[in-house]
């Protein structure tokens, strides 16, 4: 009988420290960050060699009318969406299982609907290769003409992401 | 007569303040006590020493009403100021919401004009945000980053120089994260102009 009671004392102990820990407002999601890797090229896109998906049009549009970022082919290497939270840093891993490129992630302010500042890191090949603040709004991306590969450079495009509705 | 005056009117005597029959009566009193004579003489002996020393007071000008005289004399003393005073704050009063106007319009007029660069336009039409340069860091040696807001291409710009280029022996065939890529994305890679699409 003591046993039963000490093992129920220990569940509700359990789940209250659970219960608390899920309860933790600093984990809560306020927004989605969109991390995408673009192979931008002059040359033969079948240089890359892997399977690439194709850039929206107006991505195309979007970054060819930068002089500085404009080339010839896109294509999208990798993508990866994480919830920006209150109070805890976010890693984006867009081409995962690769660590080549991360992009870590924290809310600078509290964002609004229109605009999110971001405090923001990218890491290649597991060096902290730049640090800045940005400011990211619903159609206003940042764009980061990043290291060379395979006769081109990767693009990390960070953004704001749509929220999914879950379905019904 | 004999009446004994009494004090009041003896000390009215003394000074010299009777007159007539009051001053009659009591002089054929004070004739029968030279004490009394003797005394106003002294008295009247003090008065001229005195007077003789000190100037004779100035009566006041406006006995009745002396207080609220004095306050309409000086308020009739100084009329001009006042006048001037209240004419000013008229003025200022008319003139506070005009200047208020035109300082408004005038810094409205020089933030126009101190506004430069390109006029951005937000390709969803969404209210245009106040462009704000990024601090950017470059901890690694060697690497250094420009960054700017591009107008045509609607985004932030960080160009990175002299990070070290992935060995092209790096392959992301392996990369999981495209699996879930959005249906609207794929079927966009249809219209894109890049000749090669997709490549699979």
């Amino acid at each position: 009988m003591k046993l039963w009671l000490w093992m129920s004392a220990c569940g509700v102990l359990a789940s209250s420290s659970l219960t608390m820990a899920q309860e933790d407002p600093g984990k809560s999601k306020v927004g989605m960050v969109r991390v995408t890797v673009y192979h931008a090229t002059n040359g033969n896109p079948k240089d890359a060699g892997v399977k690439t998906t194709a850039v929206p049009k107006e991505t195309c549009e979007r970054l060819g009318s930068e002089a500085l970022l404009r080339f010839k082919h896109y294509g999208t290497l990798g993508q990866d969406t994480q919830p920006l939270l209150r109070s805890y840093e976010s890693w984006a891993q867009p081409l995962k299982p690769s660590e080549e490129v991360l992009v870590r992630f924290d809310a600078k302010s509290h964002p609004t609907k229109k605009t999110t500042v971001l405090d923001l890191e990218l890491w290649l090949s597991h060096k902290k290769i730049l640090k800045t603040d940005v400011h990211l709004e619903g159609n206003r991306p940042l764009f980061v003409l990043g290291p060379e590969w395979r006769k081109g450079r990767l693009i990390i495009a960070v953004a704001l992401a749509p929220e999914t509705k879950p379905a019904p | 007569m004999n009446t004994t005056p009494d004090e009041t009117t003896l000390a009215r005597w003394l000074e010299d303040e009777l007159e007539g029959d009051e001053l009659a009566a009591i002089e054929a009193w004070v004739s029968g006590h030279p004490e009394h004579l003797a005394e106003r003489e002294r008295v009247r002996k003090w008065r001229a020493m005195i007077s003789g020393a000190v100037p004779a007071a100035e009566e006041p000008p406006y006995p009745d009403f002396f207080n609220s005289r004095v306050a309409q004399a000086i308020k009739e003393s100084t009329p001009q100021p006042a006048v001037a005073t209240k004419t000013r704050a008229g003025w200022i009063k008319f003139l506070m919401p005009a200047a208020a106007c035109a300082g408004m319009m005038l810094t409205f007029w020089l933030g126009t004009k101190t506004h430069s660069g390109p006029v951005e336009v937000d390709v969803t039409g969404a209210p245009k945000a106040i462009p704000v340069e990024p601090l950017v860091y470059t901890p690694e040696k060697g690497v250094e980053a420009e960054c700017f807001s591009s107008s045509k291409a609607s985004a932030t710009v960080i160009v990175l120089n002299g990070v070290d280029a992935i060995p092209d022996e790096t392959d992301f065939s392996g990369s999981t994260t495209m699996r879930g890529l959005r249906e609207k994305d794929k079927t966009a890679a249809i219209q894109m102009d890049n000749e090669e699409g997709a490549i699979r």
